[in-house]
């Protein structure tokens, strides 16, 4: 917690006109190294709740919302409730934010920011529902606001992926092992990583059951899940947690993990994922799409609950 | 802390208490009015855990006690460093069963001697061992190499979580010098970090007649029970080694945990 703390400081004392916040939000970022999962989040709610106080910084609207749809850390989402406030975005966030407070209902608690005053009478804390609540009640009858560019920078992006050069090794769920050209051989692969201690449920685990579910409407694709933690994921877990949430294992649908060069691979697809003293502390929902010829599309993590617009993307790069 | 001992220093816990009326007035179960209770100090503390005690058991139905949840949070916080050392015990007991940073902090930093003790290191050292993601690995491990007795044991306990602890944690299961309890929790702290490494040490440990017979016991029922470890075992042809270990063991539960697996592992 000193590390986290002494971040948050480090955060505050950072006022020069170049200075940039959003690499302060990415899971990967060396400010979250080494810190516990409860660390990272109650340094990244911080992070949003300094945004808050700092209108000249730019907010990664993309990222926020990312998080605004899927922590289930009460700090984080009271840091992005007060983000939004102050940013004036429009109503076209209400739908998320209220989900977010309906996600929280039976979690709630006091986010006590570091920076925040002592609560008084005429000024008592609120919960971080209630900065939800609040925002919700600030935002309910603007305009629609800034929803639009969230989603714009929210496309495929393509990078070149040299698969000859990554000399990595995988193991999948029947302890068999394989390589990533491999893997690739039979055609384009859709790639989630996940792992299997992940401890929110809108995350890894719904990825693999999306990923399970998309099977039947991507039938020339596979579909790879790829642990984050793979020393811990052994193939006996991968296999009981896909089975757990009925993904129909063959030889175009496998859970993964790396066992030798997971390094090269991490860094070749860019992976956001931190880490703590023993294992993920922080990720993102990520999806990629890769091809034989090293191709390899980041896709919008919510296409996995869209697999006829991943077909179609596939089709299109077929055909194209 | 072993079951048993456990449930006889609760038994003795519930048996010293004494008698607290459970309703002294119109609403005096209502979560405000216990949460002033325990709240106040100037109160007998075995009316300020009575109160904690409702309070748990009513958190417990999580839609009915959901507008209370923010403030229990924050009062169970505002414990932890109270005068009286059971009120901070219950309050960390609750914290600690999903701990925030906040409350790990103050867990780590009273074990680690760095801040105030504010619970017994055995508390502490329990409390931060539950987390899958063996957050507070750094810290464990150091208590289990200078810590000894049941506090080295939690210690082990909080390092199952974490694989790259496999070596280490097979090295204190197999000393002979370590006492044989310890050698055990070494042991099931491996099985969870490393399923191979413990597959392929519990195998040894089975086959020697010259080990500890509670280490030989308890880890071949480990292989008996655990569906990863038993295949691995199984698949590095040990059934057919055990019939000789179960003719010349006079141990019965040695016997009947190779019973066990050899038909689990059909």
């Amino acid at each position: 917690m000193d590390r986290a703390i002494s971040a948050l400081a480090r955060l505050e004392a950072a006022t020069g006109a170049t200075f940039d916040a959003r690499r302060w939000l990415e899971e990967d970022s060396p400010e979250y190294a080494g810190l516990a999962a409860d660390e990272a989040d109650w340094l990244r709610g911080h992070v949003y709740a300094w945004l808050a106080r700092h209108p000249a910084q730019a907010v990664p609207l993309a990222r926020l919302r990312e998080d605004l749809q899927t922590s289930s850390s009460p700090q984080v989402l009271a840091g992005i409730a007060r983000c939004l406030r102050h940013m004036a975005v429009g109503a076209d966030w209400l739908t998320d934010l209220h989900t977010s407070a309906g996600r929280m209902a039976l979690t709630d608690r006091y986010p006590a920011f570091r920076f925040d005053p002592p609560a008084t009478c005429c000024a008592p804390a609120l919960t971080c529902r209630e900065e939800l609540e609040k925002t919700i009640d600030a935002l309910t009858g603007l305009p629609g606001g800034d929803l639009a560019s969230a989603e714009a920078r929210d496309q495929p992006s393509l990078v070149h992926v040299e698969i000859a050069d990554i000399a990595a090794h995988f193991e999948d769920q029947d302890a068999s092992l394989t390589t990533m050209m491999a893997l690739l051989s039979p055609g384009p692969a859709l790639i989630v990583p996940f792992y299997t201690r992940c401890m929110n449920p809108l995350k890894c685990s719904l990825a693999i059951t999306r990923l399970g579910q998309a099977a039947r409407l991507l039938p020339d694709i596979s579909l790879y899940g790829l642990s984050y933690d793979p020393a811990w994921d052994t193939p006996y877990r991968l296999r009981s947690y896909g089975a757990d949430r009925d993904f129909d294992f063959g030889p175009r649908a496998r859970l993964l993990r790396g066992t030798q060069g997971w390094e090269d691979v991490a860094a070749a697809l860019g992976l956001r994922v931190g880490y703590g003293a023993a294992t993920v502390n922080s990720h993102a929902r990520e999806l990629f799409l890769m091809t034989p010829d090293g191709r390899c599309w980041t896709l919008p993590s919510h296409w996995l609950a869209q697999p006829e617009t991943i077909r179609n993307f596939s089709l299109d790069l077929t055909l194209g | 802390m072993d079951a048993d001992d456990f449930g006889a220093k609760y038994l003795a816990a519930l048996a010293a208490q004494p008698s607290v009326p459970s309703d002294t007035g119109e609403g005096a179960d209502e979560p405000d009015v216990l949460m002033a209770t325990a709240q106040d100090a100037s109160r007998p503390v075995a009316e300020r855990l009575s109160a904690l005690q409702q309070l748990n058991a009513r958190a417990f139905n999580m839609i009915e006690f959901a507008p209370y949840a923010a403030r229990f949070d924050q009062m169970l916080k505002s414990l932890c460093t109270d005068k009286s050392a059971k009120v901070r015990l219950a309050a960390f007991q609750r914290l600690g069963l999903s701990p925030d940073a906040e409350t790990r902090r103050l867990l780590h930093d009273s074990l680690a001697g760095t801040g105030e003790k504010l619970v017994p290191d055995l508390v502490a050292a329990t409390l931060l061992g539950f987390d899958d993601h063996a957050s507070s690995r750094d810290l464990l491990a150091q208590l289990a190499g200078n810590s000894d007795g049941k506090l080295r044991r939690a210690a082990l306990r909080g390092l199952s979580g974490d694989p790259s602890m496999a070596g280490r944690l097979r090295a204190i299961a197999t000393d002979r010098t370590e006492l044989s309890k310890v050698r055990q929790t070494a042991a099931l702290a491996l099985k969870s970090a490393s399923a191979s490494d413990f597959a392929d040490m519990a195998q040894q440990l089975v086959a020697d007649p010259t080990e500890d017979s509670a280490l030989r016991a308890l880890t071949m029922s480990a292989l008996a029970h655990g569906g990863e470890v038993r295949a691995a075992a199984a698949a590095s042809g040990f059934s057919a080694r055990l019939d000789d270990v179960a003719a010349n063991t006079m141990s019965r539960s040695l016997k009947r945990s190779i019973k066990l697996f050899k038909q689990m592992a059909k």
